[in-house]
């Protein structure tokens, strides 16, 4: 059986935070870009699968319509994944979709116009306030963490910060 | 001869501050540029300037070499996403021995991969270990 060692909104998809910190633990084997747009882009498809460079590391790159093949047709297998969503929609469109998740760390979206700082990696619109808040209704746990080393917010801590 | 233009991209202002720390060294550089990703900025705006950058080089008839920090980070998925636009070049693992080569050579060596491959070479040279005994051992 498939396990999902980590679940996480990340804009900047695989990068320095996901191969050299998050990918070496549990026995991480797979990592996931949830992504419509660099799944659509050939070139920027091949920079994130072919920079599996530590230790046998399979990164695949999905459309959010693709993970939800993907685990229909396999549940994933037997991979340790970590997988990365883009944004929080293309989450709520999985879950939907059928793929279960247990919980969603939301480690970095940038600072856009009308966000809100919840941390110094994470400002949050009212439209991705909103989907995360749809997110946990669906029964997952959310929560905020940069790096495994960092402080661990809970959607609670961001309700006070958000001010609703 | 074409001419070339540095551009380093890292984590934070390592690079910015790096290109500084050359040009103690080098003299003041004006064919070498910094942009540095600060935590919470969006990647889309820094590889869009990256783009800009590449694109204005290459208007004005200008080889670009990028430099980045770490691979698999995003100043290197921004770097070789300008590959997917340009003929550039990109070295990974930046340092300052690296970057010195560069700039000592840049107008000097003539086809651009062997200026790309000698300062990567000198960038991998410059890493040593220094003990007591190795220092005392060279002496004798």
């Amino acid at each position: 059986m498939a396990t999902i060692n980590l679940a996480r909104i990340d804009d900047r998809l695989v990068h320095g935070q996901i191969m050299q910190v998050w990918s070496k633990a549990n026995g991480t084997n797979t990592i996931y870009v949830v992504d419509d747009e660099t799944a659509n882009d050939d070139f920027m498809k091949e920079v994130y699968e072919s920079s599996q460079s530590t230790g046998g590391l399979k990164i695949k790159v999905f459309s959010a319509e693709g993970l939800i093949k993907q685990y229909n047709k396999n549940k994933f297998g037997d991979r340790k994944i970590i997988i990365v969503f883009k944004n929080a929609d293309y989450v709520k469109k999985v879950i939907q979709g059928g793929v279960p998740l247990a919980a969603i760390d939301v480690g970095n979206v940038c600072s856009k116009p009308n966000t809100t700082p919840i941390s110094q990696t994470v400002y949050l619109s009212a439209k991705d306030y909103a989907e995360l808040k749809d997110i946990a209704a669906m029964g997952v746990e959310v929560y905020f963490q940069n790096i495994p080393s960092g402080e661990k917010l809970t959607m609670d801590d961001v309700e006070k910060k958000i001010g609703k | 001869m074409k001419d070339r233009r540095i551009l380093v991209i890292t984590h934070g202002l390592f690079g910015v501050e790096l290109v500084k720390s050359v040009e103690m060294i080098m003299g003041k550089q004006e064919c070498v540029t910094a942009m540095g990703l600060i935590p919470g900025q969006s990647v889309d705006d820094l590889r869009q300037q990256a783009f800009e950058a590449v694109e204005s080089n290459n208007k004005d008839g200008v080889d670009t070499i990028i430099c980045c920090d770490l691979f698999g980070g995003s100043p290197s998925n921004i770097a070789l996403s300008c590959l997917g636009k340009d003929d550039c070049r990109v070295l990974l693992g930046v340092n300052m021995p690296m970057l010195v080569q560069l700039v000592q050579d840049i107008h000097e060596t003539d086809d651009i991969d062997v200026l790309v491959d000698t300062a990567a070479q000198a960038a991998r040279d410059s890493i040593q270990v220094k003990n007591r005994r190795n220092i005392l051992s060279s002496n004798s």
